[in-house]
């Protein structure tokens, strides 16, 4: 836990807006660096810049000004030790649940189709999915689309896992599944999670630490230090969640006025 | 299985009524061939070869103007999808011609190549490429771009992404608009079979164009039978069978 896995400094992203052609300023002057092992949660209103900020850790997208390093090596362009779980939904459905799984592997290299496969129905069987390997990907409920993106994303042995949203779309009972087995991943894997989430109980029960944001930048940074494994029914969720709302609210209302 | 005996049977009642209707000479068989009649074409001009080698002769000019017409509509698809200029120019240009029935390029085509494979040629591939030039382009832009940044996202770079994402995204859409080029290219070529009189070579269109010269009905209905009946197979077999399991 000594050297971080991830550092940004004065990371800034300006997007042309396309209609009125104004200029929108999606990060401004993030810092902040995570640890291995870490589980982050980013949270914010709509329109904050989340998803911006992962798809530049990503490297999807280019940067304005500013650097990321992703275990001292610079950020430019996506590789496979950052693979990153869209806010839609991106599975492609011309393959099938194994397919999809693994179709992030044919970049790993010294790495036959046996293998893949193997690989493949490993990381299903860690989500959950032993038995669907060749549903086609409209056959598939919610939450088990998730599970195959998840799959897909950890495939690759990725050393950082960046989720936009990925439970928000799902009802509560399959969301509190989720919970529950996104935690045993986690700790399997070992993996640094960083995740967008814009409620916040969610944070509040998977996070190890939360980064609230507003307009394009970090207004806050805590650690949540309740231990692992967390259940929505938890007396100390929902303290932790209130009284992250509130600080969201008053750091938000304080940017404003100033 | 019932309702297959049902439109068999009624089919038979319309041929039946059809063939009494000629018998009784209500219509003058001139303008209304009897099904016996027509039936009697199909059988000898089967038996002397004259059908089935014209059939020969229309089909391969059919694959070969069908298949140059895919490959200039989908190449210019392309250049659509890629160039601004090329939309606002070509594109507008495509799209009026699209809506161009197939025939109105005989003239053109008699005027600059004659009375000759070429022209017939040129009727197939104008008729049939600038629907397929349209749908390949709306094919391709309607890719969501989500794919395309998924597949980046776990390392895939330009022609790989081409091939392994775009085009299978597109070819349910790639597929149909393939199916309509066919549909356009048969139509086209019974045109130009129709304007353009060959000396060698007749394909069915020349049968039918004849059957009517030589006031032979039952040789211009029985050869109609036969062109539906291209159409309606290859409709049926070639491109539903292709159709694709995730759509
Ligand atoms: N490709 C783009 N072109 C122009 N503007 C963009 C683009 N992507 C994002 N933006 C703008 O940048 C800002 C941040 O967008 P972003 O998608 O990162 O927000 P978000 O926090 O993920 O919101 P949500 O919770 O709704 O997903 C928004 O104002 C958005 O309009
Ligand atoms: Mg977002």
């Amino acid at each position: 836990m000594s050297s971080p896995c991830l550092t940004l400094e004065n990371v800034s992203k300006t997007y042309m807006s396309n209609r009125d052609g104004r200029l929108v300023t999606a990060l401004a002057d993030v810092t902040f660096s995570v640890n291995a092992g870490e589980y982050l949660c980013l949270l914010g209103r709509s329109g904050c810049g989340k998803s911006t900020l992962l798809s530049v850790i990503s490297g999807l997208t280019e940067l304005d000004a500013g650097t990321i390093r992703n275990n001292g090596e610079l950020v430019c362009g996506p590789n496979r030790h950052r693979m990153l779980m869209f806010q839609q939904d991106a599975l492609f459905p011309w393959l099938d649940v194994l397919g999809n799984v693994m179709y992030g592997l044919q970049f790993v290299e010294r790495m036959s189709r046996d293998e893949m496969q193997k690989k493949a129905e490993a990381y299903l069987d860690l989500v959950g999915l032993s038995n669907v390997h060749h549903f086609h990907i409209n056959q598939l409920s919610g939450g088990m689309r998730q599970r195959v993106a998840l799959a897909r994303a950890l495939a690759p042995d990725p050393n950082i896992l960046l989720m936009d949203e990925p439970f928000s779309a799902l009802d509560a009972m399959t969301r509190e599944q989720l919970y529950a087995d996104m935690q045993r991943i986690w700790k399997e894997t070992q993996k640094t999670v960083i995740m967008v989430t814009h409620n916040a109980r969610e944070a509040a029960c998977l996070g190890t630490r939360i980064i609230l944001m507003s307009a394009g930048r970090v207004i806050d940074d805590q650690p949540i230090s309740l231990p692992h494994p967390r259940t929505m029914n938890d007396t100390g969720i929902g303290q932790t969640a209130s009284l992250i709302s509130q600080r969201l609210q008053q750091k938000e209302n304080v940017e404003s006025i100033q | 299985m019932k309702t297959r005996l049902l439109a068999i049977f009624i089919f038979a009642i319309f041929i039946g009524c059809w063939q009494v209707v000629c018998a009784l000479k209500w219509v003058s068989p001139i303008l209304l061939p009897s099904p016996f009649d027509v039936g009697k074409y199909l059988i000898s001009s089967m038996l002397d070869g004259v059908l089935l080698s014209a059939l020969g002769v229309t089909l391969s000019r059919l694959a070969i103007g069908y298949v140059m017409g895919l490959i200039f509509g989908i190449s210019i698809g392309l250049l659509l999808y890629h160039s601004f200029l090329a939309r606002s120019t070509l594109g507008v240009v495509a799209l009026g011609l699209q809506t161009l029935p197939s025939v109105c390029w005989a003239p053109l085509a008699l005027l600059w190549f004659g009375q000759s494979e070429n022209a017939m040629y040129f009727v197939v591939i104008m008729g049939s490429m600038w629907a397929i030039t349209l749908s390949t382009k709306e094919a391709i832009t309607s890719v969501p771009p989500i794919y395309v940044q998924a597949a980046r996202v776990m390392g895939s770079r330009g022609f790989h992404a081409w091939r392994t994402v775009v085009f299978p995204a597109a070819l349910p859409q790639l597929a149909n608009g393939a199916r309509m080029g066919w549909a356009f290219a048969w139509r086209s070529l019974m045109a130009a079979e129709i304007y353009v009189t060959i000396i060698s070579r007749f394909g069915v269109g020349q049968l039918l164009h004849f059957g009517r010269e030589l006031h032979a009905m039952d040789q211009a209905v029985g050869v109609m039978v036969v062109i539906v009946l291209v159409g309606f197979l290859s409709e049926k077999f070639i491109f539903t069978r292709c159709k694709l399991k995730h759509t």
